[in-house]
């Protein structure tokens, strides 16, 4: 494909992952201490209370909470490393240096996404995984019953379900792309306070989507029945705002140009 | 070979035009001299040779190609120096590793040669650097990069007094057959020996388009007493005399283009 030469984009990911890779570790860092926040002040509050009788119950209980903040913060954090994904080509002189050089429209977007893609799996996963065995290693230290909270929230995740985990899972992590594709458009095309002003926007554009599917009376649809219908409904629909949304975003940067304009550069 | 074809282009949210109409023709081994007053669209040019704007009518293209495509092909043969710019905190060596990949042609021997004439070595952190010589490291790159077409923005501003006439030798040793070199500067001092082509911009229109060597041809540049201004055209006075501006009359010897009396010939329409 004239468009994309693999080895070219191979030199594209390596200098963002070259030139993205302190911010990366920044976010990595910022996102393990938030962790460790939430645990250490789950537990003073635990430990501070009276009336704890089951140690085992209560450490457990810690950590399947400090999972879920865990995963909501790490969540929002996703959202605004895409939203600020082209942060720093709103200056002049990098959307200069990033236009310039010799590669597809095509590739250098690619890549930008898949630098962040493995930034929020590896990234994202690998600080989880290390905040867990810091506070396993705290716990063995203290001598408290040791519960993992990664453990403890892969656990929790089937009996929060209510039809089923791996369909759920799968539901959600489409709605989870969709969102991310809807913040990266926001990032390309608002100029200053990225997430905020993506965020504005997100809460207008799907507080009005919930609006009209109730309008519509979803309820008495024969999907409400059949919850496979529902999923697959609800699937279709957040992937075609991930198309939509990286379409838009990808016509966007393509369209960049060297000019001070209110919104998107183009 | 650069064609700029009948364009117009305004900025978003401005009604007023930089061009309008503009055409223009770059031929390859030559350098050429963007000059122009503030705000007449210098840049502009540069940026929309680069592809970096979109004309809205009319075309600019790259050996047939139209620049604002970003085609990779087009852009591996397009370096531009804009007047800021930023490099990141690593190693030159690094930053080679990492930058030279995506441009054919690079040089790494050409990049060493720059760097001595600059008296920089190749261990360079850039994070380091001063301004000025994060200019003549990226200036070392861009020659190095040996693109057909090399886009230079005020390169000699930041420059210290012997830099400046380091970097005249060092583009016109540096410099391939096949190149076009567009320089556009307000230091007309620092590059008017160095300079095979000018173009003055006023708005939307090219004043002067012509070879230094037909301005020779039919100018001189040279002081002058008061009592000897006959033929001139436009003359400043100085401390050493009068510098003047004058027809050249058959026999006489060529003088150098004196860039500074030119412009101001040129933009109060003296000279067509």
């Amino acid at each position: 494909m004239k468009n994309f030469n693999m080895t070219r984009f191979g030199h594209m990911l390596k200098l963002d992952f070259a030139e993205g890779r302190k911010a990366m570790m920044w976010g990595a860092l910022c996102m393990l201490l938030l962790y460790l926040f939430f645990f250490w002040f789950a537990y003073n509050i635990g430990y501070h209370s009276s009336n704890v009788t089951d140690w085992d119950l209560h450490i457990r209980r810690i950590c399947e909470s400090v999972g879920v903040f865990s995963m909501m913060a790490m969540y929002i954090y996703f959202l605004i490393t895409a939203s600020t994904l082209y942060r720093g080509e709103q200056k002049k002189q990098h959307r200069i240096a990033l236009l310039m050089l010799p590669a597809t429209n095509l590739e250098k977007f690619l890549s930008r996404w898949i630098y962040m893609l493995v930034f929020m799996l590896v990234g994202g996963v690998l600080t989880i995984v290390l905040a867990d065995c810091i506070h396993i290693i705290w716990l063995q230290i203290a001598d408290h019953p040791v519960h993992s909270m990664t453990k403890a929230l892969i656990h929790s995740l089937p009996q929060a379900s209510i039809y089923n985990p791996v369909v759920e899972i799968v539901e959600v992590y489409i709605v989870f792309v969709a969102f991310h594709s809807f913040y990266l458009l926001g990032g390309l095309f608002f100029k200053k306070f990225h997430f905020i002003a993506t965020s504005v926007v997100f809460a207008i554009v799907f507080s009005a989507l919930v609006w009209t599917v109730n309008s519509f009376g979803y309820r008495d649809t024969p999907a409400q029945s059949d919850p496979t219908m529902t999923y697959i409904l609800w699937g279709g629909f957040f992937a075609s705002i991930t198309i939509v949304c990286t379409w838009l975003a990808y016509w966007l940067f393509c369209r960049w140009q060297v000019v001070t304009h209110k919104f998107a550069n183009i | 070979m650069i064609e700029v074809n009948n364009i117009s282009f305004s900025y978003p949210g401005q009604k007023e035009r930089v061009f309008d109409g503009f055409s223009l023709r770059l031929e390859e081994n030559k350098i050429y001299g963007l000059l122009g007053k503030n705000g007449t669209g210098k840049s502009t040019l540069l940026y929309l040779v680069a592809g970096l704007l979109r004309p809205k009518t009319g075309s600019v293209c790259c050996d047939g190609i139209a620049t604002y495509k970003r085609k990779a092909e087009i852009l591996e043969e397009i370096f531009l120096v804009p007047e800021e710019f930023d490099l990141p905190s690593m190693t030159l060596k690094r930053y080679v590793e990492l930058n030279a990949p995506f441009y054919p042609r690079f040089s790494q021997e050409r990049l060493d040669a720059c760097l001595r004439d600059f008296e920089l070595t190749a261990d360079l952190d850039l994070g380091g650097l001063s301004m000025g010589q994060k200019k003549k490291v990226f200036m070392s790159f861009a020659l190095a990069t040996n693109t057909k077409l090399l886009l230079m923005d005020e390169p000699t501003n930041g420059l210290d007094i012997p830099s400046k006439s380091q970097f005249r030798k060092t583009v016109a040793q540096n410099m391939s057959d096949d190149q076009i070199v567009i320089i556009s500067t307000h230091q007309v001092h620092d590059v008017e020996a160095l300079l095979d082509h000018i173009l003055m911009l006023n708005q939307r229109e090219l004043l002067l388009n012509a070879s230094v060597q037909e301005i020779m041809d039919k100018y001189v540049f040279e002081y002058r007493q008061p009592s000897e201004m006959e033929g001139v055209l436009y003359a400043e006075p100085t401390l050493q005399g009068n510098a003047v501006m004058a027809v050249r009359q058959d026999g006489q010897a060529e003088t150098q283009v004196n860039l500074e009396l030119l412009f101001n010939a040129v933009t109060k329409g003296l000279v067509k």
